[in-house]
């Protein structure tokens, strides 16, 4: 009788669909984190082979491999070999990765919020095009534009003094600090994310019911009263979201560091969690990420504070018909500058790649070929084989095919995911399991790439039937790229009310259909962005497969040999055709769907 | 002072013109509805008017000051307009408390602090929301969160209180109750007030002077009563009065500069009007309100015609008749609950002098009475 | 609540089937045995044997180099091969993992860093020696115990100015004067050939030379104030302190070869030749006191758990061959086979390039001998200086 009463009661329960998905995407997510999550945990607190050979010999002991010991934390926190060892190796680049995450997050925050503003709410001209190109930074690897800005302000002050394209235009040699160090860093990663905020952002305001603003309007409010008391605050969801992202992707990031920091003597956490990984102090290093881990859990914590559960954001009654554009003054002076902004920001790299990728000779400009492209004969003149142009070039075809099925389906996995966890959090709003939900899916983005790949190398000795397949770089990089698709889908259901679904479920609409029909379309914008977020980054995602694909499975894996073998015309090829391969998608979904990364954000 | 005068206002999105060429006079303190169906630019001539959308040619003036006008380039900003306005979905910030929501025109005011908890507490008062001061929107219902829009509008005292159609998302009770507050509100405060709404008897109400379009053009302004009795097209005549008018069609042949010989609903019939008016012979269209077709006692009174009982729909207070006569369905509303059966045979008179003539275009071509 | 323990369980009923699975490393006596049989064979018996143990079956090989892609192996031989690049780290990573476990993941394994290979890859018995017999004689016995295949040479270079400057560097101290102030090199921090380097300095032998080149540049001795253990960590700290660290020679090489008059890098050889070398001299030919540079040893060994080990054999026994090295290594200046019979190709030669005896003399060569018995004090000490600059 009791046990008939339970079991009708898990019964009842589960025919709710919302249930379903939260429980089974707890249940997956807690699979495919935890484990990580308690690797990192008891690789941290234990000595690994090399530790202990470098802690038996610096302190006299005699550790055994996978012994417990603190060691890796009082070393690398508190003083235990030096003060300055552990103030070099850990507090300063702690400062200093909070430092440049802070910054990158605000101008990152900033330019997008900005541009979003200036696309939604103004009659800035060229809107197509500024909307659609601003997304281009973050389709390119973020190293690329970091060194767009080496070859820009490089000067004959500077390092060994080669001429950058700012000296020999006018002759102005900007100082140190602006080449090498926290300052490009920060520019370079928050420009790289600024597309991410202007998604996001720019999302919310298109969403958002104008006649918020206009109410504020009428009872006399100036612009930036209104957009500081109104138009802010409606958007902090997303704004706290993309600092979120941002901040802990720039925690993470290694290669724009590696490339302008670590010149002008600026390091961060993820470059000595790499120099202490590769320095046989490996344990060290899982500390480090374990760091980096609870900096993400403070900041998750944090965004759910500031988003009080009172404030309800369901404002989203429909599409407000009627956006009257803000009239901007100088309108064509601002539109003329966007558009130079963005030529540097967006096109210039692209077209840097494309005119590299047909030089002849590295860098000389009268050497003009399109043999990189069309060879059909094997490229001589390298230290390494390259192989035919790459148009007709088989190696990079199959990687260039590897690499967009596996992000094509990663990007349905995330995204399908993302929309129904953010159907399940939304319609158990409120709720503990929902909460845990949106946060355990948040998780992998605070695993260091690196750190990630690392961990599932060893999970997949121990589940063979993983090992090298393309299963397991799909397990890896859905979970990894979870969290833009379930914060994207988590915000967009929360903006619909309950009734949009419930009219649904009153006809009788079986709950495929209420998704299929009803809540998809609506948010469609939304939730197509969840599904290309997540392919833009796998396409070009390196460093968290490259110890699980095997070279020449995947683009990168392909671009990143010929980079470090300096046949820089078939890396920027290469490069180039990613970024083609990219706005080709983000085409044809625009065509078939209307969507696009960008959400043509006044653009239609 | 705050005269609105609306000069040559003609909108256009693209292709599609939303208010074409309007010419519209506000007098101060006056109570203006703009009434017509949905997509007739009604939303849009407000919106113009408080300054939310740009038109693409003319002038507006309000009080005096020319606040839009194509031609000197004039664009002033709905925030320096002095005026207050009330959404459809009431705007209400979902992050400020009720409070916040309504203490913040006056705090852009810069009033003092004593002063904005002085009006916000009279305010709460007034609409009888004072026990939800603290609470977020979302946590209001419908009604409510009405009250405090109409509450955050009414703060600082607007002198002109634009509207559109605040009431059309309130169940019909509340509605009706709003209507009585809202007019109420008119008197006490003195201000001029335009409403837009698609709900005829709203306009009939409340409003001073009705403002009826179609399609982006005006098509009547007048008091409710002039629009009612005497509506310049078919297309007014069919918009205002419930049931609606109706209409029979007639063939005419002018008989004399005020009289005419209509053929309808297979008799013959005179009408005869107190002015001259112009009507080519032919197909026309008699308008006649359904109140003008009183039903008497078969042979109680001169001129019946008969028909059979459609359909009865009592209100209570008055019923409806739906009368079949030959091929038509005519309506007749009655004073006191009537109940006919089906299919009875039911007589009725043409007993108005305000029966209207429509020519083939629509047109109203004059009013009068008819005798059989 | 209830719910959520639930779940906990699901989640560690979950780990204990990943924690489950691990197995002993097996030594695999096969390989073993096959390694020993192949050093006494020659060339043609070892190929036989390789061919047909492996058949129509790739030859998987990890190499740190890309020149391990290299298909003139499969030209000589008919075997097929497949290569593959991951860095230091990641070959020593996946080789835990994988023969670790006792899962087959490649034959070969081409790659530097003599402490992780002392102390990992062999003590753990994750490979196998292999020094082919035929050339026993030829190889210098400290690089047959592991097998160095070749060194690399990573040299100091500078910007000549367009030939307008002349003798820049004649004693190693003046790299840790002001004047030499961004010399850019790969950070140690990050690459293990650079650390191995400066630990090496760090060699009694080594302290002697930087001694007497101290002497002619300063003309005293050097005393230890105690501010440093021994004099080769204050070359050491200075040298840092002057460093700007550019983590990828190719980018160095382009700094050094565009930027200005007197700049100077530490990159690896072969880079020269991808830029305008006509602008740069390489220090080591001006003569300097102390070093010049370094060569780093490429090592090149069997997996203990090989599948193909006659066949792992027959590569490594290719690249220590004339004909191997010049295919594979030889085409351009800065790899010199440590077969004392094989010499640099005519193109490098042609470039400037000499031969090993003269590197040997001119450079630090990483000792695999020595630095295992410092590491972990130089490498700290290092390191920090490295971060906390």
């Amino acid at each position: 009788m009791e046990k008939n009463k339970f079991f009708n009661r898990v019964l009842a329960y589960f025919t709710k669909p919302s249930n379903v998905i939260v429980v089974a995407f707890l249940i997956i997510l807690l699979a495919c984190i935890v484990y990580p999550l308690y690797s990192v945990l008891s690789l941290s607190l234990t000595v690994g082979q090399m530790d202990s050979l470098m802690y038996n010999s610096l302190f006299g002991l005699h550790l055994k491999k996978g012994s417990f010991s603190l060691l890796n934390i009082s070393m690398l926190m508190f003083g235990k070999y030096s003060a300055e060892y552990s103030a070099s190796f850990f507090w300063s680049p702690l400062w200093n990765s909070i430092r440049m995450s802070v910054y990158a997050s605000a101008i990152a925050v900033l330019i997008g919020g900005v541009v979003a503003w200036l696309i939604t709410r103004t009659d800035i001209r060229y809107k197509k095009f500024i909307s659609s190109v601003f997304v281009f930074p973050y389709i390119m690897p973020s190293w690329t534009l970091a060194l767009v800005w080496k070859n820009v302000f490089a000067n004959s002050q500077v390092g060994t003094g080669v001429t950058g394209m700012l000296e020999s235009l006018t002759g102005i040699c900007v100082p140190s600090w602006f080449v090498y160090g926290i300052f490009p860093c920060s520019i370079v990663m928050g420009i790289h994310y600024a597309p991410f905020a202007y998604i996001l952002i720019g999302g919310i305001l298109r969403n958002m019911d104008a006649n918020l603003e206009e109410a504020a309007t009428i009872l006399k409010a100036d612009r930036w009263r209104i957009i500081r008391k109104v138009t802010l605050p409606i958007v902090m969801p997303a704004l706290i979201s993309t600092v979120l992202l941002v901040f802990s992707s720039t925690m993470a990031s290694y290669a724009v560091p590696v490339f302008v920091g670590s010149p002008g003597n600026f390091y961060v956490m993820s470059t000595m969690l790499r120099a202490l990984y590769s320095g046989s102090y490996s344990g060290q290093s899982y500390v480090m990420t374990l760091v980096l881990v609870l900096i993400g859990i403070g900041m998750l914590t944090l965004n759910q504070a500031l988003i009080g559960k009172r404030k309800s954001f369901t404002t989203v009654t429909g599409k407000s018909g009627q956006v009257s554009y803000v009239k901007l003054k100088g309108n064509k002076l601002v539109s003329v500058i966007m558009v130079v902004v963005l030529f540097f920001m967006a096109i210039f790299p692209i077209f840097s790649f494309a005119l590299e990728s047909l030089c002849e000779v590295q860098g000389d400009y009268s050497t003009l070929t399109l043999k990189f492209w069309l060879s059909k004969e094997d490229i001589g003149g390298f230290q390494v084989a390259v192989g035919k142009g790459i148009l007709l070039n088989s190696v990079v075809w199959k990687a260039m095919l590897g690499s967009i099925l596996l992000s094509l389906v990663v990007a349905l996995v995330v995204g399908t995911s993302g929309f129904l966890i953010g159907y399940g959090v939304s319609k158990k709003r409120g709720s503990r399991m929902a909460t845990l939900l949106s946060n355990v899916a948040f998780f992998p983005y605070l695993i260091p790439s690196m750190a990630f790949g690392s961990i599932f190398l060893a999970v997949s000795t121990k589940l063979l039937f993983l090992r090298g397949t393309f299963l397991l770089l799909v397990i890896v990089a859905s979970v990894k790229y979870l969290p833009f698709a379930s914060r994207s889908g988590t915000s967009a259901m929360m903006q619909l009310s309950g009734e949009i679904e419930e009219a649904a479920i009153i006809v009788g609409a079986p709950w495929i259909t209420r998704m299929t029909k009803i809540l998809f379309p609506i948010q469609k914008s939304s939730f197509i962005s969840g599904y290309l977020l997540p392919f833009v980054s796998c396409i070009r995602e390196l460093s968290l497969f490259v110890l699980l694909a095997s070279s020449g499975t995947l683009i990168t894996t392909l671009l990143s040999y010929f980079d470090e073998r300096n046949v820089v015309q078939m890396s920027n090829g290469i490069n180039l055709l990613i970024i083609m391969v990219v706005l080709l998608v983000n085409f044809t979904t625009n065509k078939l769907t209307g969507a696009s990364i960008d959400k043509g954000i006044g653009g239609n | 002072m705050p005269e609105i005068v609306l000069k040559n206002v003609t909108k256009k999105w693209g292709g599609f013109t939303a208010v074409e060429n309007l010419n519209l006079e506000i007098e101060d303190g006056a109570f203006i509805t703009l009434l017509g169906p949905s997509g007739c630019g009604k939303t849009t001539t407000l919106r113009m008017i408080a300054g939310l959308e740009t038109p693409t040619s003319g002038e507006i003036t309000i009080g005096g000051t020319v606040v839009f006008s194509s031609q000197k380039g004039i664009n002033i900003s709905a925030a320096k307009r002095d005026i207050g306005f009330l959404f459809q979905n009431y705007a209400l910030w979902p992050h400020m408390t009720v409070y916040q929501n309504i203490a913040f025109g006056l705090e852009t005011l810069k009033w003092k602090k004593p002063d904005i908890e002085k009006r916000v507490a009279q305010m709460l008062e007034t609409l009888q929301i004072t026990q939800f001061a603290q609470r977020y929107p979302s946590e209001l219902s419908g009604g409510q969160q009405q009250r405090v829009a109409i509450a955050r509008t009414l703060a600082p005292s607007p002198k002109v209180l634009f509207m559109d159609e605040p009431l059309s998302n309130l169940d019909a009770k509340l509605r009706g109750e709003m209507r009585t507050e809202l007019k109420r509100l008119h008197a006490d405060t003195g201000s001029t007030f335009v409403y837009v709404t698609h709900d005829q008897l709203e306009a009939m109400t409340m409003a001073t002077k009705i403002c009826l379009m179609k399609e982006g053009v005006l098509q009547q302004y007048d008091p409710p009563l002039t629009v009612y009795n005497h509506p310049s097209n078919r297309f007014v005549a069919d918009f205002v009065g419930n049931p609606t008018m109706n209409f029979i069609p007639a063939k005419a042949v002018k008989l004399s500069d005020n009289t005419a010989r209509l053929e309808m609903l297979g008799e013959k019939f005179t009408f005869t009007s107190e002015n001259s008016f112009m009507l080519k012979d032919g197909d026309i269209s008699v308008g006649i309100r359904p109140e003008h077709l009183p039903i008497s006692p078969k042979g109680s009174v001169p001129g019946q015609l008969t028909g059979t009982a459609y359909s009865t729909l009592p209100a209570g207070m008055e019923t409806t008749v739906k009368i079949k006569i030959g091929g038509t369905i005519l309506s007749s509303v009655m004073f006191g609950s009537l109940d006919y059966k089906v299919d009875s045979e039911i007589c009725f008179t043409v007993q108005s002098d305000r029966i209207l003539i429509f020519d083939v275009d629509g047109r109203c071509a004059t009013s009068g009475t008819v005798t059989k | 609540m209830k719910k959520l323990i639930v779940l906990l369980l699901v989640a560690g009923v979950l780990f204990s089937c990943f924690a489950g699975g691990s197995k002993e490393a097996a030594q695999d006596n096969a390989v073993k045995a096959a390694v020993k049989a192949a050093e006494t064979m020659s060339w043609d018996e070892l190929l036989q044997k390789a061919r047909e143990e492996i058949g129509d079956n790739e030859l998987v090989i990890y190499g740190t180099t890309s020149r391990v892609n290299e298909k003139s192996f499969t030209e000589a031989t008919g075997i097929k091969i497949r290569a593959e690049q991951p860095d230091d780290t990641q070959i020593y990573e996946k080789m835990t993992a994988e023969v670790g476990n006792g899962l087959y993941g490649a034959d070969v394994f081409v790659t530097t860093d003599s402490f992780n290979l002392m102390n990992l890859a062999f003590a753990n018995g994750y490979v196998e020696n292999y020094v082919p017999g035929e050339y026993k004689d030829l190889i210098a016995d400290s690089d047959e115990n592991p097998l160095v295949a070749l060194y690399y040479a990573r040299l100091f270079i500078y910007n000549n100015g367009k030939g307008s400057l002349t003798r820049a560097i004649t004693n190693v101290w003046q790299l840790t004067e002001p004047e030499f102030k961004g010399i850019e090199m790969k950070s140690p921090l990050l690459e293990k050939c650079s650390m191995n380097f400066l630990i090496t300095l760090t060699s009694p032998e080594w302290q002697a030379k930087l001694a007497q080149a101290y002497k002619s540049r300063y003309g005293k001795d050097w005393v230890n104030d105690g501010t440093y253990p021994n004099i080769s960590y204050e070359w050491i700290h200075k040298y840092i302190q002057n460093c700007t660290f550019i983590n990828k020679d190719s980018t160095i090489a382009s700094d050094i070869a565009k930027g200005s008059k007197g700049a100077t890098g530490f990159f690896v050889y072969s880079k020269f030749r991808s830029e305008d070398y006509s602008g740069m001299t390489v220090a080591a030919f001006d003569g300097v006191e102390g070093f010049a540079g370094m060569l780093y040893p490429i090592y090149s060994v069997v997996a203990s758990n090989a599948k193909y080990p006659y066949a792992a054999c027959l590569y490594i026994n290719y690249l220590l061959s004339n004909n191997g090295f010049l295919k594979v290594f030889g085409k351009d200046m800065g790899a010199y086979s440590t077969n004392t019979s094989v010499a640099i190709s005519d193109g490098a030669k042609a470039a400037g390039d000499r031969e090993i005896s003269f590197w040997l003399e001119n450079c630090v060569i990483e000792d695999s001998a020595y630095i295992p018995t410092v590491y972990a004090q130089a490498f700290t000490k290092i390191a920090q200086w490295c971060a906390g600059k």
